[in-house]
């Protein structure tokens, strides 16, 4: 039994040091992508809060995954932002700038800071500039963190299709920075 | 821009751009979540443990750890546990009905969609721009026995058009939704899974 397989089977009995764990795991995700959709700091983390409240619910009815139990979880947190999206908790196109704020920077010579913000909120920019399947399909790549298999899980695609979509996201993303960069 | 941070050499490897897109947009793996929250988890796990509540209601109480009570921080949570034997059984919140998301391919940019599956039939949410401007067009189940209206809109240029579409149609015997013009072109169509009767 693999360490997630064992931390699964921990929570499904109620174990609160394996829900603390799935919940830390989980966390780098799920709240880059909910700060992504919702208006406020303090929506997207009630999202991710709720998000495991309905995890809990629903443990019995998870099955074991190749792709792990990531999937599961952020399936359950694009529901959990699409109805608060819908309740109004809406409110972007997000600001790049602000987001740049919240990534954290490396250390290293001013300059270098300077030059990297700057790249970072021009990537953004041209993030921006996608439509919104190319955006979807790059989010769950770098925010999700998912993998091509993981991500045809969750949206019932196959892996191949969802390959050749994030390369041709990222194909535009490229022309589009290069575009700003000129 | 020439250094070690730029454009043309780092981000030529894919995943270096994709590390970089993802810290560009706010994603930080080191993020760790607010003390109190995870607090009010772990209370959340450990009463669904010990008392072994029916899902709804313990949705309900869980609900109850990782919100209002939330601010109190672990104090809180504590003292909302010490209550709960006295007070009267909470009322169960309602269980939102199931929602998946749906993808749609077609020549209109689609920003949002899900289906919701309702008790009395299937909801569609969708949020579109880009349709021809004062085009109507008519949203079609295609479901098990035949083709079933769910509504219509009429194009606006240049916005988000919010909709909401639904038709008394089990969730379970509908096999795809298409969005079509009035000459029967279809502008947008989703292939759904299929899921179980309910």
């Amino acid at each position: 039994m693999d360490d997630e397989t064992h931390v699964v089977e921990r929570a499904r009995a109620g174990d609160p040091d394996a829900w603390e764990l799935l919940y830390r795991r989980a966390y780098p995700q799920l709240i880059a992508y909910a700060r992504r959709r919702l208006a406020t700091a303090e929506q997207a983390e009630e999202a991710v809060s709720e998000t495991m409240v309905r995890a809990m619910d629903r443990i019995g009815d998870y099955r074991t995954s190749p792709t792990g139990v990531q999937p599961w979880l952020f399936g359950i947190a694009r529901n959990v932002v699409l109805e608060t999206y819908r309740a109004g908790g809406r409110h972007r196109q997000p600001d790049p700038t602000a987001v740049t704020v919240v990534a954290p920077l490396g250390q290293g010579d001013p300059v270098g800071v300077v030059l990297q913000r700057e790249e970072r909120r021009l990537l953004a920019d041209a993030f921006s500039r996608l439509s919104a399947s190319d955006q979807d399909v790059l989010e769950l790549r770098v925010l999700a963190g998912l993998g091509a298999e993981q991500v045809a899980e969750l949206t019932g695609r196959q892996p191949g299709a969802i390959r050749t979509a994030q390369s041709r996201a990222l194909a535009r993303l490229r022309v589009e920075f290069e575009g700003l960069m000129a | 821009m020439t250094d070690e941070h730029s454009w043309d050499g780092q981000w030529d490897d894919e995943p270096a751009l994709l590390e970089e897109l993802g810290r560009a947009l706010g994603r930080d793996p080191d993020a760790v979540p607010p003390p109190d929250r995870v607090a009010a988890v772990r209370a959340a796990a450990a009463g669904h443990d010990a008392a072994r509540p029916t899902p709804a209601r313990a949705g309900a109480a869980r609900r109850t750890f990782l919100s209002g009570g939330i601010a109190a921080g672990v104090g809180g949570v504590a003292g909302y546990l010490g209550r709960r034997a006295s007070e009267p059984e909470p009322v169960a919140a309602p269980t939102p009905p199931p929602m998946e998301q749906v993808t749609f391919t077609g020549d209109a940019e689609v920003t949002t969609s899900a289906l919701v599956n309702h008790t009395w039939g299937t909801e569609l949410l969708l949020d579109v721009r880009g349709l021809t401007e004062g085009a109507s067009y008519d949203v079609v189940y295609d479901a098990t026995g035949g083709e079933v209206a769910a509504g219509s809109l009429l194009a606006v240029a240049d916005v988000v058009m919010k909709c909401r579409f639904s038709a008394a149609t089990p969730r379970a015997d509908v096999r795809a939704i298409e969005l079509r013009g009035a000459d029967g072109s279809v502008a947008l169509r989703a292939e759904l899974p299929s899921t179980p009767a309910t």
